[in-house]
């Protein structure tokens, strides 16, 4: 009981931070800026102190929160400020989305979980209202009404079959520990009604069309919230049900890995066709939700290590997300088009923007030592490993990581296009200099990307870590070797230089 | 003998202070300061709802009529002083602020009646009253037809007076037929429902005794009359038929199954398909409406089949989860239902229209209407945690209690159709909060609407008040919880749609 106070005090404390940071915003910034910064790091002081009850499940999930929303709030800062001359009301409503994510990551019950997850899904809708307003209606309502029904009746089920079990005080306000103890077994048909929320959630075939409009129509900010963080919840929301209750095996794998597979085929392959940067994007995450949902659908035959390479990928993906939408925003501000084949000059109006892109499409690619090759590097340890369980895992792993690859690279290169693609020397309207925490923010995120692998690395905590610490260090070498290269030997053309012939 | 003798008297002393209540709070509409009708009112309608309490505690009602009873009373107390202003400004007839009053008390009673013979009179007077309401409505429209007044009258009063006689029949006939003596018929009708005991009836008269109640709720072969008669009605009175009356169906299929024992099996499922088709078609239709009151009067069939949906699984399965689901889906919906009639018909006073395409800005110019109109759409989409938000987790949890049956996948449907429909319409209906405003009138007469506002700010409280004291009284504990954790997120979620629509 003690804790759970602690964990309410605590939050009521994040809470005040964020409303006394949006008590007066744009007159007093770098206060405003302190008091966020402090309001999304302060998660780990508690949790240091032992004052928060959660377990391992949880703190992968936390970290990411933590790095993800600090560049968010960042972010949206300047990017409101360059739209709306001002931040004052709409960055409240951006920052109590993310301290209510904070809070959904810390939650120790079901009760808390679903009245949170019910909460971040109506500011969803109004994230998405955010920038256009009434023109984004459609979008927000097609939103709301795929993921909110589907949400609630998964989150419903949840709540009944757990009441039912233990009677509905206890089994609402008991933590995650003690239900996982019980073991309630759940047939088929529930298992069903409980997953459909979370991959709807997840932008799963045949529940999908709704992702792409939303992530591509919502402001940037927002779909990074939404790509970055809130489709961790519902990865969280399954590894959640199936340590709580014991689902039925053949259900969870079978349409998980059903729904995956398709999916990371179809978002793949429709991601590299597009010629919006927010759709291509937005198609990726899908692919990568699909790639994501086919992992858990294994956690039944191998266990631990899906667990933790769940993990990785959520923090690669979250951190990833949130950086490369961020930096859609960014070229809309500089741009005022999304359109690859109208754009192609801006490495050489945002040289900043334009070091964190590439490391972040090093990382989507996976290229060492980024965070995204130590992921691609684990599907292939893992789908040997699956070799030993049945041809089908395995075959349908290496095709999902197939598709993933291969068209990761189509569209990196076609996104960065957008800064290199043309010759054109110089923007074709006025340029506007983006503000200072939009550049750190991407910038944060583009170093964790590297930074952040380093953690599982030195607890030794993944297969195969010694092979990936050597890989890791000697590219980690080679890569700030070819930076130094780059700054001081590079060529630099005095004129545009087409067909190799020098006039 | 003493003892019996104050037995007699307490009940005439209550029932004589109820007559004396309500002959305060109709007269007090003579009285022309307005801040004393308003404290006169107020003071004499929680007179009556302690008197209801009091009736309660002495089991001279049961459980039922308490609940029925005091969601009631809530809703009424804001809608009668609502009515005052709005009969000045929309210069409707004197005598309506009289009447709207008159129609509430005689709904009260017919809920806390305890017996067939109270119960029969003041709900066939109450029909009376309604069709005044809805006639009087309709000449004060400009369409000035009486077809919607006449459709109310032939449809939901006739049929509920077969009703309310197969009723009389059934215990009657039941009575004579088991004691085997002469029975004064007064005698039978004058006795509580609980001691008339369950009458073998045969299933033939099953339609006509629920007949009624299905065209009160409106459900999906009777719906016809209600959008009509709840589109044309004044405000106040549209509230009180769609919050208060349509919650009659449901209150009457309960005391049916208490006096009369059919093969309930068929009923339930039969009452379950009604629920759910009403839900779709009440959802869908309500979704395409332009007419603010249309819409709203579509979702009243919609929400009322949510309710019979729970009912026809409450008579086939039984138990406290169910019924609580049951009870808080009808608070829910009388809750939400009779807000946004009496914001809808704020909108329609200030700025001439009701129609949502192209009503548009009102937070503009009624900021705490819009308010108490978010709760009510919160309640509606189901939000923790309002009302709405725990009937549908409770029925959830009562559909899979009862895993796997047809009743269970026919509730689940039921859930479902009524969540996509329900988001559906609260965020049509949220739309004409924001945008520029539009106006009719050119200089709206914000000023004096206040108090208007603020009824309908605390009628929308209900929304969080209702499933607050149900469930205190059910589960103390889980819902301390629930509600620490969930105020802070609705805070949050009023305040940045209240900013959206400010900035838009």
């Amino acid at each position: 009981m003690e804790i759970v106070i602690a964990k309410y005090i605590y939050w009521l404390i994040l809470f005040m931070l964020i409303l006394v940071a949006n008590i007066s915003p744009d007159r007093r910034r770098r206060l405003s800026r302190v008091l966020r910064s402090i309001a999304y790091l302060s998660i780990w002081i508690p949790l240091i102190l032992g004052v928060i009850e959660i377990d391992y499940l949880q703190i992968f999930f936390i970290m990411l929160c933590s790095l993800a929303c600090l560049a968010i709030s960042l972010y949206s800062e300047g990017y409101l400020r360059i739209l709306f001359g001002r931040i004052a009301p709409l960055q409240f409503i951006i920052d109590s989305t993310l301290v209510l994510l904070i809070m959904f990551f810390t939650a120790y019950n079901l009760i808390e979980l679903v009245v949170l997850w019910v909460s971040i899904e109506i500011l969803g809708f109004i994230l998405i209202l955010i920038e256009r307003g009434i023109g984004n209606w459609n979008i927000a309502t097609k939103y709301l009404i795929l993921c909110a029904t589907t949400g609630d009746i998964s989150l419903f089920t949840w709540l009944a079959i757990v009441s039912l079990n233990l009677g509905i005080e206890k089994g609402l306000l008991a933590g995650f520990n003690e239900l996982a103890s019980m073991g309630i077994s759940v047939n088929p048909f529930i298992t069903f009604l409980l997953l459909i929320g979370f991959t709807t959630k997840l932008g799963q075939i045949p529940l999908h069309f709704w992702l792409v409009d939303t992530y591509s129509e919502a402001p940037s900010v927002t779909t990074a919230i939404f790509s970055g963080l809130m489709s961790k919840m519902a990865i969280y929301g399954i590894l959640r049900l199936y340590y709580t209750l014991s689902l039925d095996t053949n259900v969870f794998m079978y349409l998980l890995l059903i729904q995956g597979l398709l999916t990371t085929i179809y978002g793949f392959l429709m991601s590299s066709a597009q010629t919006d940067v927010k759709k291509l994007l937005a198609y990726s995450s899908m692919g990568h939700y699909g790639a994501m949902t086919m992992f858990i659908s294994f956690l039944p035959i191998l266990g631990e290590v899906i667990l933790i390479i769940t993990y990785i990928y959520v923090l690669y993906h979250g951190i990833v997300k949130t950086q490369v939408f961020l930096n859609t925003g960014s070229i809309e501000l500089l741009a005022n088009t999304r359109e690859i084949y109208r754009l192609g000059y801006l490495s050489r109006i945002a040289k900043e923007t334009y070091f964190s892109v590439v490391l972040g499409f090093l990382s989507l690619i996976g290229i060492p030592p980024t965070l995204g090759f130590l992921m691609k590097f684990l599907v292939v340890a893992i789908a040997f490993q699956l070799l030993t369980y049945g041809t089908f895992y395995s075959l349908a792993l290496l095709v999902g990581m197939v598709f993933s690859s291969i068209f990761s690279i189509v569209y990196a290169i076609k996104y960065l296009g957008v800064y290199t693609g043309s010759y054109a020397k110089e923007a074709y309207r006025p340029v506007i200099s983006l503000e200072d925490t939009q550049l750190i923010s991407e910038e944060m995120l583009a170093l964790s990307l590297i930074i952040v692998p380093i953690i599982p690395l030195i607890k030794l905590a993944i297969p195969y870590s010694l092979v990936v610490a050597i890989v890791y260090g000697s590219s980690l070498i080679v890569l700030v070797l070819s930076l130094i290269m780059y700054r001081s030997a590079f060529i630099r053309e005095a004129d545009v230089w087409l067909g190799g012939i020098e006039a | 003998m003493l003892a019996e003798l104050t037995h007699y008297n307490s009940i005439y002393f209550l029932l004589l202070s109820y007559i004396i209540g309500v002959l305060i709070i109709l007269f007090s509409n003579r009285v022309s300061k307005e801040k004393t009708v308003i404290s006169i009112k107020i003071l004499s309608y929680i007179l009556l709802w302690a008197i209801s309490l009091v009736l309660f505690m002495n089991s001279y009602i049961d459980k039922i009529s308490l609940v029925f009873g005091s969601i009631s009373f809530f809703i009424v107390i804001p809608v009668s002083i609502y009515t005052i202003r709005y009969t000045t400004i929309g210069k409707y007839p004197r005598n309506l602020s009289f009447t709207i009053d008159l129609f509430s008390i005689l709904l009260i009673t017919a809920f806390i009646s305890p017996n067939i013979l109270f119960f029969a009179i003041s709900w066939t007077l109450a029909e009376f009253i309604g069709f005044y309401l809805v006639s009087l409505g309709e000449e004060h429209s400009i369409e000035g037809s009486t077809r919607a007044s006449k459709r109310f009258l032939l449809m939901s009063a006739a049929t509920f007076e077969l009703t309310l006689f197969t009723m009389i029949y059934v215990s009657v006939f039941m009575l004579v037929s088991t004691l085997a003596t002469q029975l004064n018929i007064l005698d039978v009708l004058l006795k509580p429902y609980w001691e008339l005991g369950a009458a073998e009836t045969p299933l033939y008269l099953a339609p006509l005794l629920l007949v009624g109640f299905i065209a009160k709720a409106a459900q999906v072969p009777l719906h016809f009359w209600l959008p009509d008669a709840h589109s044309v009605a004044p405000a106040p009175a549209s509230a009180l038929l769609s919050g208060v009356m349509t919650a009659m169906g449901i209150y009457g299929i309960l005391r049916v199954s208490m006096i009369a024992s059919i093969g309930y099996d068929v009923i339930a499922y039969t009452l379950m398909f009604i629920g759910l088709i009403s839900i779709i078609y009440g959802g869908l239709q309500s979704y395409v409406q332009r007419d603010g009151k249309r819409l709203l009067a579509y979702s009243t069939i919609a929400g009322n089949g949510f309710s019979i949906a729970i009912l026809g699984y409450y008579l086939l399965h039984g138990g406290t989860e169910v019924f609580t689901a049951l009870i808080l889906s009808v608070a829910a919906h009388a809750g939400y239902k009779a807000t946004l009639f009496l914001d809808i018909g704020l909108a329609e006073q200030v700025t001439g229209l009701r129609f949502i395409h192209r009503l548009r800005g009102l937070v503009k110019i009624l900021p705490y209407s819009v308010l108490a109109g978010y709760l009510a759409l919160f309640s509606i989409m189901g939000i923790p945690p309002t009302a709405g938000f725990i009937s549908k987790l409770l029925a959830v949890f009562s559909a899979i209690t009862g895993f796997p049956s047809i009743a269970c996948v026919l509730l689940i449907l039921s859930i479902v159709s009524a969540i996509v429909t329900s988001i559906l319409i609260g965020l049509r209906y949220i739309r004409i909060y924001y945008g520029e405003p539009v106006l009719l009138y050119s200089n709206p007469r914000t000023d004096h609407i206040r108090i208007m506002e603020y009824c309908t700010l605390v009628l929308s409280s209900s929304n969080l008040i209702f499933p607050l004291i149900i469930l205190l009284y059910l589960e103390p504990m889980i819902y301390m919880i629930l509600y620490v954790v969930s105020i802070p997120p609705l805070l949050v979620l009023i305040y940045s749609l209240y900013v959206m629509a400010k900035r838009t």
